[in-house]
């Protein structure tokens, strides 16, 4: 099992009666993407404030790298770099000047700043106020931002947040890179499973404050059991027999539903139709990732 | 302490083309316009009624400035102006939550943006006073230049403001809506106009001590001294605990 670099234990936070964290305990593994998923509301950014510190538990605790965010912030936070909700910037200050705070408050080399700026592609704008950039640009200042000082964890918030889809295209790309550029380990918040689907290679779907799964994405798409549905006449009798069978029989409407699992859906058919029922219909139904979220998540929207 | 004035830096740096410098430099420059206009249009009435009253013609200068060319209200103003946007510009841009996910410590934050403050806080006195002394020596008043007065009425403003300035910081640093710490700023200190002419309740008002900074007879400066110092390391440790407690929510 490789190392974990993020881990918390019963993380909460409550804001007098409203739980907005519930008990969670993720597990971030070295130098995997991490997607974070889950609606709008669900805790997320609430649960990567106490991460980084920004917001106390009410109960639990965050260990990252080893170490405990309650009693070493400075040194968790040195190794860290995130995107909070939305890119934080001086508007009134070029990108090499907000980049110039970072570096100044993180004690790291001048070069640092032209090595961040090549990485996220804005070395041509640096001297341009970032007032005047786009979205999708302050989206990158902030990447760089975080990247600033070989930081070996980086905690991004909704980072495709408001981005048209060329500009979601590129932080994409640019998530996707960081691992295998960089090294670094990758906690990454969205409430679009797409998003995820595309970039994360483990998941954590969060809703109403409690960690409903977590695992890797081919462990979430193990729960997409498939099911046989067929429409056969009479029905209720139809039901009966398959039930004599030992089948798990779900009626919904005038079709009938039974979990695949290793059952042969052509052998099926024969047996219907040897015991006289007119099957009218029989198909193989899977779900796909977004169903599989409405199902755990209790149906909550994304 | 490196790496504190490094953020202490950062912070001076994060003011570059803000709004900061002309809030912090046109209360001076507005009040020495009127002063200048007021000796222009009444120099001999002004230092003769003043060498009635037995006063110097740089303490009248003083008097002056501080009185009729509202220099009183103007600076705190001014202070609060400056505190609620040095805050602004954080808040508005996530610059807070940014800037505290980074190895730096609520406290070490509030301190840096509290020593900020007192830079433009300085800054601006300064050059109010060098301006100060200019109108002086461009009215060719009688008498050399009065440093030891010009001084001690920086010193005085220095300590007073600095006690409105802790509690605007606070207001500031709490407050994620700029509006909230300018409206208590300025009603109180239009409050303090009618409640300062009564020492004993000017003494409990931060707002209201630097009506009593005029190093000139008669004044009491001793009130504006104890109530800066008070009230400076009252607010600058109560709004100092506030926020190192405070959630970083928005």
């Amino acid at each position: 099992m490789s190392e974990l670099v993020v881990e918390t234990q019963d993380l909460t936070k409550k804001y007098g009666n409203f739980t907005a964290v519930d008990g969670i305990d993720l597990q971030v593994r070295k130098g995997e993407i991490y997607g974070f998923l889950g609606p709008n509301g669900a805790g997320k950014s609430t649960t990567i404030r106490m991460l980084l510190g920004l917001v106390k538990p009410t109960r639990g605790d965050a260990r990252i790298f080893g170490l405990s965010i309650r009693q070493s912030p400075m040194e968790i936070l040195k190794r860290v770099g995130a995107i909070v909700e939305s890119p934080s910037y001086y508007g009134n200050l070029t990108a090499v000047e907000n980049l110039e705070i970072t570096r100044r408050i993180l004690g790291a080399d001048k070069k640092e700043i032209d090595r961040v700026l090549e990485i996220v592609n804005l070395s041509q704008w640096k001297n341009k106020k970032v007032k005047n950039f786009s979205l999708g640009m302050k989206q990158r200042l902030a990447i760089a931002q975080a990247l600033l000082g070989n930081r070996e964890l980086l905690i991004l918030d909704e980072p495709t947040n408001g981005l048209d889809p060329a500009g979601i295209h590129e932080i994409r790309q640019l998530i996707k890179n960081l691992p295998g550029m960089l090294g670094v380990t990758v906690l990454m918040s969205s409430h679009i499973l797409s998003e995820v689907e595309l970039t994360a290679t483990s998941v954590g779907i969060i809703s109403r404050g409690r960690l409903l799964f977590q695992g890797t994405l081919e462990e979430l798409r193990r729960k997409s059991e498939n099911e046989i549905c067929i429409e056969a006449h009479p029905q209720d009798k139809a039901l009966k027999f398959l039930e004599s069978k030992g089948l798990k029989v779900k009626a919904r409407g005038n079709r009938l539903f039974i979990k695949k699992n290793s059952l042969d859906a052509a052998a099926l058919n024969r047996a219907l139709v040897m015991e006289g029922f007119d099957v009218t219909h029989l198909s193989t139904e899977g779900k796909n990732l977004e169903d599989i979220f409405l199902e755990i998540t209790g149906g909550d929207a994304i | 302490m490196r790496k504190f004035f490094d953020l202490l830096w950062t912070d001076i740096i994060k003011q570059k083309r803000s709004l900061v410098w002309p809030a912090a430099f046109l209360a001076p420059l507005i009040t020495e316009a009127l002063l200048f206009l007021d000796f222009y249009l009444r120099r001999d009435y002004i230092l003769n009624r003043a060498a009635k009253e037995g006063l110097s013609a740089w303490q009248t200068l003083v008097l002056e400035h501080h009185l009729t060319a509202l220099w009183f209200i103007t600076l705190p103003m001014a202070v609060t102006v400056v505190c609620a946007l040095l805050y602004h510009a954080e808040h508005a841009s996530g610059g807070l939550r940014y800037t505290l996910s980074l190895p730096v410590g609520k406290g070490r934050l509030y301190l840096s943006k509290w020593c900020t403050g007192a830079i433009f806080l300085c800054l601006m006195l300064l050059l109010d006073a060098l301006m100060l002394a200019a109108v002086g020596k461009i009215f060719r008043l009688p008498g050399g230049l009065d440093y030891q007065l010009i001084m001690r009425y920086i010193a005085n403003q220095t300590v007073a403001a600095v006690g409105i300035m802790s509690l605007q910081m606070w207001l500031s640093a709490i407050a994620a809506n700029v509006i909230l710490p300018l409206a208590a700023g300025f009603i109180g200190i239009t409050t303090s106009l009618f409640l300062a002419q009564d020492q004993n309740i000017a003494r409990i008002i931060p707002y209201a001590h630097v009506l009593y900074t005029m190093p000139l007879p008669g004044e009491n400066n001793r009130l504006a001294l104890e109530g800066g110092i008070f009230f400076a390391a009252f607010f600058l440790v109560a709004g100092l605990l506030c926020f190192s407690k405070k959630d970083v929510t928005e």
